[in-house]
């Protein structure tokens, strides 16, 4: 399954939030891109414990800072993946929002 | 849950050393028998193709920016008694991309050959598909 959304380090603060419904180890990978079509700056592997929520603020990852752009997170199992940005200069403006998973049809016909 | 039905139709011409090939949407395929490829070798070439094209779809909705996929095929056939068939494919990959790294595409290749490329499954349960080689290259070091 892969998730899509934006992420921004540029004016704004992004936090995830992951949550795993299973019971089980569900690893992910998180790709985030500068802009929409650029090049790839960090990818995050993550592995969730069953029935974990986990928190990720991006400003643990450098490569994004002062970046703004795509996420991709691509996981083994159906996930629940939040965003909260948060803008910098007046912190009670707030966007939050979900992942949505893109259409992933596979094959060649 | 049953998909729906593929249905295409074949005619060989002796006299022409024609094969042809059309689907209902009347798209067509003309084979010069000797001259073209051999049914085995579109065997490969299907293969190929499907394997291909669900690699680019699957690396893309990952974020790769992909210039070139290539694929090369090998066809390993066994005889037993009156009759030869192919015991096994060795398929070998070189794809140019960017964004993407070597142990993401292994992975996206496994995946593929196992569960999505229909060609790959479809073979995969008498013919071992065993992929060979992959190479990486990146679109700056073209």
């Amino acid at each position: 399954m892969i998730l899509k959304g934006w992420y921004s380090q540029n004016g704004w603060k992004t936090k995830l939030t992951f949550i795993n419904q299973h019971n089980e180890h569900v690893k992910l990978r998180m790709k985030l891109f500068e802009g929409e079509n650029g090049r790839l700056l960090a990818i995050v592997n993550l592995q969730l414990k069953p029935k974990e929520m986990r928190f990720y603020n991006l400003e643990r990852v450098n490569h994004v800072k002062d970046k703004a752009g795509l996420i991709l997170i691509e996981c083994e199992k159906p996930l629940i993946c939040t965003a909260l940005m948060i803008d910098q200069q007046d912190e009670m403006r707030v966007l939050d929002y979900r992942l949505l998973p893109v259409e992933d049809e596979r094959g060649c016909c | 849950m049953r998909a729906k039905d593929i249905l295409v139709k074949t005619w060989f011409k002796p006299n022409e050393g024609i094969l042809l090939a059309e689907t209902p949407e009347k798209k067509r395929l003309s084979l010069q028998i000797l001259e073209n490829m051999a049914p085995t070798e579109l065997m490969l070439v299907a293969l190929g193709g499907c394997a291909a094209i669900d690699l680019f779809k699957a690396l893309s909705l990952r974020g790769a920016d992909i210039q070139s996929i290539e694929i090369e095929l090998i066809g390993r056939p066994v005889k037993e008694g009156e009759s030869s068939y192919i015991k096994e494919i060795l398929i070998s990959y070189l794809i140019t991309a960017e964004n993407v790294g070597r142990r993401e595409v292994e992975e996206v290749i496994h995946q593929s050959l196992e569960k999505y490329c229909s060609i790959a499954v479809t073979l995969n349960r008498s013919v071992n598909i065993r992929p060979r080689l992959m190479l990486l290259k990146k679109l700056s070091e073209k």
